[in-house]
């Protein structure tokens, strides 16, 4: 397995008669690209809009965000959900990195997020940095919201791959290589082994049936299994529907195994990736715990674990089970969470936890708030909210002042460990 | 805004929260008000004459006597009394105990509001710049007095206000975090050690040393037990990945996230035979009346309701319903017997089970309770259900 | 507070979590002293059966998680 990913650079995207990427500027063929995705016959009204880095815009009712990506020698895209299952991770796929594609829910779904391109706002989102492709797209008549969320991943992957296309036609690319074999100064069994367990999803708000999550399947009842890393990194797993703190552009640049391959060979013996969901019974959760446990030391004989969540808070029990099995079985554990901020004590910032936990790290305070600023344009629907956990009852309007939370900004929390912001105890 | 008041600590709960660097630096609030009237700075205090302290002292540091004076009422005394005397001296020419204000400790415990009232009439007439109360020790009640009046003090007068008590106090987990405790040793024996320290951080404090609010833990008192947003310059995958290689290495590593130590809850102990007790039961569950005539919310609340049993052998949709936003509640109002069991118990009741089910249920809707709102709505629930007799109680969560 | 209490919940690890004494297993978030896939009269039981377990956990010494 050595994936090979060839980044064409793209700072800002423009409408234009031709899509490719020159001089860092990436051109779209509007109307091509309307077609192609007008294809589906679930979806009506499509309609697409630029945002850039810097532009006095809000980009709301964000449901998912794409990076625009390619496999080359013909090797499947998203597998399972746009091509049938086959192997990724292996091979070449162009990038086109700084760009990507936010796909807009018409629904009024309390997960959806919102980025601003400027603004003190702005310095939360990694994608107030991209030049966005932003798609909406409504349900055509008689669609329900499940057919219409598998359109919109759909949506959101075609054009990804549209826009992946003409990275891969541009020239002089980047190219930065994964390989777990990789000879560099690998010191064999002198460096710790560390695997990482990666919770995909959480079935407190159940996945749909066809819902496309690993390798298309909707993980309903995922027993711990185990994944080469760089199946990860090159599309064979999407963001669950629930919209909650990892988009599937963070899962294509996923943040910890980005972060363990960093090191693998340095410090650190990149173990395997271990995939789990938090199921929603007690009876469940201790099976996930023990076999995540088992695989983690007896299958990649791990010397540690790192961990990440999806969700809210009941799957912090299955974290906090998962960490306690590990130790049981001799391996050192460590935790990346939300902190939930609640009156501000440090009594309420986890729901569930381990007295045993004594290495957690912080993705932020979920619910702490955020003042942003007017803005001219909006990407989105006229009026915005109520969002989860806001307690207003009221729609607002879109461009107005508003003040949100970070988990409202896209990016802003960010479960697989990819923000910056972290919670601090005084 | 209160900009001229100098240091306190008074807080709602969002200004608990300080927000991150980036969004720090705009000087913007959450209610729009001045960021310097919450506890977010310390300003210094007394110009060129010296500080006036009060010192507050219970029953027996002020020389009324022993626990045979704990009853003592709300007093003031001109100039230092007792240990007021030493601390003076420490403190120096630049500060002048102008008064020590004296209280019983049961008169405290057993009606704060009234006792903490009195104290501030006679405090208020000496006009001071800063509080010191204590130090209380492992003292319990007298822990719980100093922090009631410093909060009080420091909400009411708007000056600065600190206090000094060991970790053994229960009185620190109630006011860590509205009040700044200096640590000291377990007893009146470390009385010394204790005012050299009280009497150094009331200087600081004059001085308007904002670390005394960042870092409390770094000058001698006890972390407020609050939490804050930080921005870090790695992200969380490279901490997770620091953290563990320390941890793996035996290096020292400080987690972000700590196992918060609740107080362990001693199981009280039922009388007599459950058979013969009056049990009550309560929710979290977002049991109400049916219309719901009070309007309680759905969640993220501070209420709490009592629904009336009386004459019902069972719950049903006629005078009751199920509203709680953190939950499905298609399933319980559909039989509200399934959050709160009262056909079962009124069975019980009926057969000998139990002596007698309470006429109402006492209920609130849990989704995202803050914790110092739960023990609050916790301990009034449980002082109503005492004063009604009842012996037990059954709890519902969902 | 000194009034004996028994918690029925199903998210038993928050209870622990705060220290909660006495805890008894209740049958689902959705719905603790109930379940609807069952018919009225084996409902009945049911809770009566948490009921009483709790009932029991009322007068134990509180050291133990019932259930």
């Amino acid at each position: 397995m050595r994936l090979e990913l060839r980044s064409a650079r793209v700072e800002r995207a423009a409408f234009g008669s031709k899509t490719h990427i020159a001089d860092n500027l990436l051109q779209i063929d509007r109307d091509e690209l309307r077609d192609l995705l007008s294809a589906d016959s679930r979806l009506r009204d499509i309609e697409i809009e630029l945002a850039n880095p810097g532009d006095d815009c809000r980009i709301i009712d964000i449901f998912d965000i794409f990076e625009p990506r390619s496999k080359l020698d013909g090797k499947p895209n998203f597998p399972g959900l746009i091509d049938a299952p086959g192997r990724v991770g292996d091979g070449a796929t162009a990038v086109a990195r700084g760009a990507a594609v936010l796909v807009i829910n018409a629904n009024d779904d309390r997960f959806n997020t919102v980025v601003d391109m400027r603004g003190p706002a702005a310095t939360l989102s990694p994608y107030a940095s991209t030049a966005n492709v932003c798609i909406r797209a409504r349900p055509a008549e008689g669609v329900d919201r499940s057919k219409y969320y598998l359109a919109l991943k759909l949506l959101g992957a075609r054009a990804a791959v549209y826009i992946g296309d003409a990275a891969a036609r541009s020239e002089n690319p980047a190219g930065e290589i994964f390989d777990l074999a990789r000879p560099s100064n690998h010191d064999g069994g002198q460096l710790p082994r560390v695997a990482y367990i990666y919770m995909l999803a959480s079935q407190q708000v159940p996945t749909e049936p066809d819902e496309p999550i690993l390798y298309g399947d909707n993980v309903r009842h995922l027993v711990p299994t185990v994944l080469h890393p760089n199946e990860i990194l090159d599309g064979a797993v999407i963001a669950p529907y629930w919209n909650f703190g990892a988009e599937t552009f963070t899962v294509q640049n996923h943040p910890m195994v980005l972060e363990l391959y960093r090191r693998h060979g340095v410090d650190v013996d990149f173990a395997g990736v271990i995939a789990i969901i938090a199921a929603e019974t007690e009876a469940a959760r201790s099976r996930t715990a023990l076999m995540a446990a088992n695989l983690a030391r007896y299958t990649l004989s791990a010397d540690a674990v790192v961990i990440t969540k999806y969700g809210g808070g009941i799957p912090e029990s299955a974290v906090m089970e998962t960490y306690d099995a590990c130790e049981d079985v001799g391996m050192k554990g460590a935790i990346a969470i939300w902190a939930h901020g609640g009156d501000g004590r440090i009594e309420g910032t986890l729901t569930f936890m381990s007295p045993r936990a004594d290495a957690v790290v912080s993705c932020g305070i979920s619910d702490d708030p955020v003042e942003m600023e007017p803005m001219a344009r909006v990407i989105g629907r006229e009026t915005i909210g109520p969002l989860i956990m806001e307690r207003e009852d009221d729609a607002r309007p879109s461009g107005g002042a508003l003040t949100l939370r970070y988990q409202h900004i896209a990016g802003g929390i960010n479960q697989l460990g990819g923000g910056f912001l972290s919670s601090e105890e005084y | 805004m209160a900009s001229s008041r100098g240091l306190f600590f008074s807080l709602t709960p969002k200004s608990r929260i300080r927000m991150g660097h980036r969004l720090a630096a705009m000087g913007r609030s959450l209610d729009g008000s001045d960021r310097d009237a919450r506890m977010e700075s310390i300003k210094p205090v007394g110009p060129l004459r010296p500080l006036r302290v009060v010192h507050y002292l219970n029953q027996f540091f002020g020389q009324l006597g022993g626990e045979d004076a704990a009853g003592a009422p709300p007093q003031i005394k001109a100039g230092p009394v007792g240990p007021g005397r030493p601390l003076a001296s420490r403190l120096g020419g630049d500060f002048e105990i102008v008064a020590t204000a004296i209280c019983g400790d049961n008169t405290v415990a057993d009606d704060p509001e009234a006792a903490i009232s009195r104290l501030l009439e006679l405090i208020r007439p000496y006009s001071p710049d800063m509080l010191i109360a204590g130090p209380s020790f492992t003292a319990g009640r007298y822990g719980q007095g100093c922090g009631e009046l410093c909060v009080a003090v420091s909400r009411e007068l708007g000056i600065p206000v600190l206090t000094a008590m060991n970790e053994e106090n229960s009185a620190v987990a109630q006011f860590r975090d509205r009040v700044l405790i200096l640590r000291t040793g377990p007893s009146a024996a470390h009385m010394t050690a204790a005012l050299d320290g009280v009497a150094a951080l009331a200087k600081r404090l004059a001085s308007g040393d904002q670390r005394l609010i960042d870092r409390p833990a770094d000058a001698g008192c006890f972390p407020r037990g609050l939490k804050r947003t930080v921005v870090h310059s790695h992200n969380g995958a490279r901490r997770t990945v620091d953290m563990i290689l320390d941890k793996i290495a035996g290096r020292p590593f400080k987690t972000e996230v700590s196992v918060p130590t609740f107080e362990r809850v001693a199981p009280a102990h039922i009388g007599g035979p459950i058979r013969e007790a009056i049990v009550a039961l309560v929710t979290d569950g977002g049991l109400i009346a049916k219309g719901n005539p009070e309007r309680m919310p759905n969640g993220f609340t501070d209420r709490m309701t009592e629904v009336s049993i009386a004459g019902h052998d069972r719950l049903d949709g006629d005078f009751v319903e199920v509203h709680h936003g953190g939950y499905d509640t298609q399933i319980v109002n559909a039989d509200a017997n399934r959050l709160a069991p009262i056909d079962v118990l009124r069975d019980l009741e009926r057969e000998g089970g139990i002596g007698k089910l309470h006429e109402t249920i006492f209920s609130t809707a849990g989704l995202g309770m803050s914790l110092s709102n739960a023990r609050r709505l916790g301990l009034e629930i449980g002082r109503r259900l005492k004063d009604g007799g009842v012996q037990a109680v059954v709890l519902t969560s969902t | 507070m000194g009034l004996p209490t028994v918690q029925i919940c199903s998210m038993k690890q928050v209870a622990v979590t705060v220290g909660s004494p006495r805890i008894v297993a209740g049958r689902s978030v959705l719905h603790p002293t109930g379940d609807p896939s069952l018919n009225a009269d084996e409902e009945r039981s049911l809770r009566r059966r948490i009921v009483e377990d709790a009932l029991r956990a009322l007068t134990s010494t509180g050291d133990g998680h019932a259930a």
